[in-house]
């Protein structure tokens, strides 16, 4: 090991034990499991207090060096990569639960809370979360809220972004800052209606700002679930016509679920274990698997619940749109976090897994879904396709999963092929990406107002004028 | 010299999915990897190990007494391979097993691990000997 100027530096603000500059160590913080290019730190530090990233964010201001903060280490955006090198600021040890108010009704959480420590901790008592979907339940709590990420109960009260009540943030001159009602009251519990801030950091990817604290809103949780199931029955090259996405619409705003998801009939079967190739659709089933989950405190309210819906779903048959009913007996049985979620990732034999997730109007899944398949089978891939319904039910998460084999060449070279097609179809769906890519942003950029870009690249350079928070992020 | 003993699971180690969810026990959530807890870094969890003995295999990682040190910090203990959601957890412990007889194979074995085999040997008698 060789131990520089900056090393010694580092040393002073965490320890010894914290810094490593060893090859070994720098690598394990260069790549994830997407086809994103990797890239190595020049130091990997630990840090367990806001006052050490304080420091570390001064110094890396006054030294010039690039910062990227890092939790879980489950991204799959290349997010975390540290695409300039320098210092990789791994926050996985600060994992306290600072606060769980439930007379006002949210928790304060560090950023190395993971998905599953909030949800065991919140059972306890009787409250939840909404928990990221997909994501195992050892991945970082905050980074599926402040990169807007989408929720189990997403579908009752919006994405996870607009659950954050608060936050405390190291801005990149190490500055400490409150943002949200917690700036002035001594609760976390809303974040208006000051000037809401929250806008310079949430969906930044971390290029503005370390946050170090999360206010979010808890929920008590219902004792009972239930869920309701339904095949689209069309074919392939045009697997969900409009009158369905116009049906998903109704029925979410009936106001009952807190969930309504879909996938692509190769998305169930990679879920349910099958492996690459599969064999060809039966005709008796469906293309499209869709679900609706409702939760209630009382076994009497959930019966009302699931009568509801069953009839709905019972009304579109009648309307003769190509549903039917499906059994999600095995389904309703599943719990959050979602360990099983990550099984896919086994279906072509080998680890990797890219996804381009968006925010789409329903009412464009249709045309999205067809081109998304044509994009998979273009290449050769089981369209994986899942969608989800937002409060408000008008628009909702359509999200292209691509697993493949991290040690097989063509399987890498044509899911980085996939992304950037997706990309294009989502965003000509009227789409929005999410946890986008630097490649995804570019487009967006493209076809969106120069002045948004414009003002963007002023905020980023205000708040980070030496370029050191996890540069190389949002296509600037 | 080649890596023999650890080219046999080049194939099963690009099934880890990279998740990081080696580093907690599903039930409670709680800390599950001694060596991940002690020391931190990623290198001393599953996830991280497979990086590494996918970059030694790869030559983009030069076997030394720093890395050896790394692979002998894991206790197998398997608490990783009860959390793994994907196919590499049957292979997981496999992999260890391979990198420490690589270790072996170029006497990297880290002293104060050899001392306890030599005690183990000394303890056991004459008629037992461990080749190092």
């Amino acid at each position: 090991m060789v131990k520089n100027r900056i090393y010694g530096l580092l040393e002073d603000i965490v320890g010894s034990d914290n810094v490593s500059n060893e090859p070994q160590a720098l690598q394990c913080y260069s790549c994830d499991s997407t086809t994103n290019l990797p890239s190595l730190p020049d130091y990997a530090v630990i840090a367990t207090t806001v006052e050490q990233i304080q420091r570390l964010v001064r110094l890396a201001n006054r030294e010039r060096i690039p910062i990227t903060p890092v939790v879980g280490m489950s991204n799959t955006g290349g997010l975390t990569i540290p695409v300039e090198g320098g210092i990789i600021l791994d926050l996985h040890k600060m994992n306290r639960i600072i606060e769980i108010n439930e007379d006002i009704g949210y928790a304060i959480v560090e950023p190395g809370v993971t998905i599953g420590q909030i949800d065991v901790e919140l059972k306890k008592r009787g409250y939840w979360v909404s928990l990221p979907v997909g994501p195992p339940g050892s991945a970082g709590l905050l980074p599926g809220y402040i990169l807007h990420g989408y929720g189990h109960l997403g579908g009752k009260f919006g994405i996870n972004s607009e659950q954050i009540t608060g936050m405390e943030v190291v801005l990149p001159d190490g500055e400490l800052v409150r943002l949200g009602g917690c700036a002035v009251s001594p609760y976390w519990f809303h974040r208006t209606p000051l000037p809401d801030l929250m806008g310079l950091i949430l969906g930044w990817q971390g290029s503005t700002g370390i946050v170090t604290k999360l206010g979010i809103n808890i929920y008590p949780r219902p004792r009972f679930k239930t869920m309701v199931g339904w095949g689209v029955f069309t074919t392939h090259g045009d697997p969900l016509p409009e009158s369905c996405a116009r049906f998903l619409i109704n029925l979410g705003r009936a106001d009952l679920t807190y969930d309504v998801s879909g996938h692509t009939w190769g998305a169930v079967q990679i879920g349910r274990g099958l492996k690459h190739p599969l064999p060809p659709k039966p005709e008796e089933e469906p293309e499209l698997f869709f679900s609706a989950t409702t939760y209630a405190f009382t076994e009497e309210e959930l019966d009302v619940k699931k009568k509801v819906l069953e009839n709905l779903v019972k009304e579109g048959i009648d309307s003769g749109l190509p549903i039917a009913s499906t059994d999600v007996t095995e389904r309703v049985k599943v719990e959050m976090p979602t360990r099983y979620a990550l099984k896919y990732s086994d279906h072509r034999g080998g680890g990797g897994l890219d996804y381009i997730g968006s925010i789409t109007p329903v009412i464009n899944w249709p045309q999205g879904i067809k081109r998304l398949n044509e994009v998979f089978d273009k290449y050769g891939f089981t369209p994986y396709i899942r969608l989800s319904i937002y409060r408000g039910t008008l628009q909702g998460m359509m999200r292209a999963i691509m697993p493949y084999n991290r040690g097989n060449e063509n399987d890498v070279e044509a899911v980085r092929k996939m992304a950037r097609e997706t990309v294009q179809v989502i965003l000509d769906c009227g789409g929005l990406i999410y946890k986008a890519p630097s490649f995804a942003c570019e487009e967006m950029w493209q076809r969106g107002d120069p002045n948004f870009l414009k003002l963007i690249r002023e905020i980023k350079h205000t708040l980070d004028p030496n370029e050191i928070m996890n540069p190389g992020r949002l296509g600037l | 010299m080649k890596a023999a003993w650890l080219e046999e699971y080049r194939e099963a180690l690009h099934l880890c999915r990279l998740c990081g969810n080696c580093r907690q026990c599903g039930s409670n959530y709680m800390p599950c990897c001694p060596a991940g807890e002690r020391f931190g870094f990623d290198e001393y969890y599953s996830r991280g190990r497979a990086v590494i003995a996918q970059n030694l295999l790869d030559d983009k990682l030069t076997w030394s007494q720093a890395v050896a040190d790394i692979i002998y910090k894991c206790t197998m203990c398997g608490a990783c391979v009860e959390q793994c959601p994907v196919a590499y957890k049957d292979y997981i412990l496999k992999v260890f097993e391979a990198l420490k007889e690589e270790c072996v194979e170029r006497s990297l074995m880290p002293p104060n691990v050899k001392k306890f085999f030599e005690n183990v040997v000394f303890a056991l008698g004459k008629g037992f000997s461990i080749k190092f």
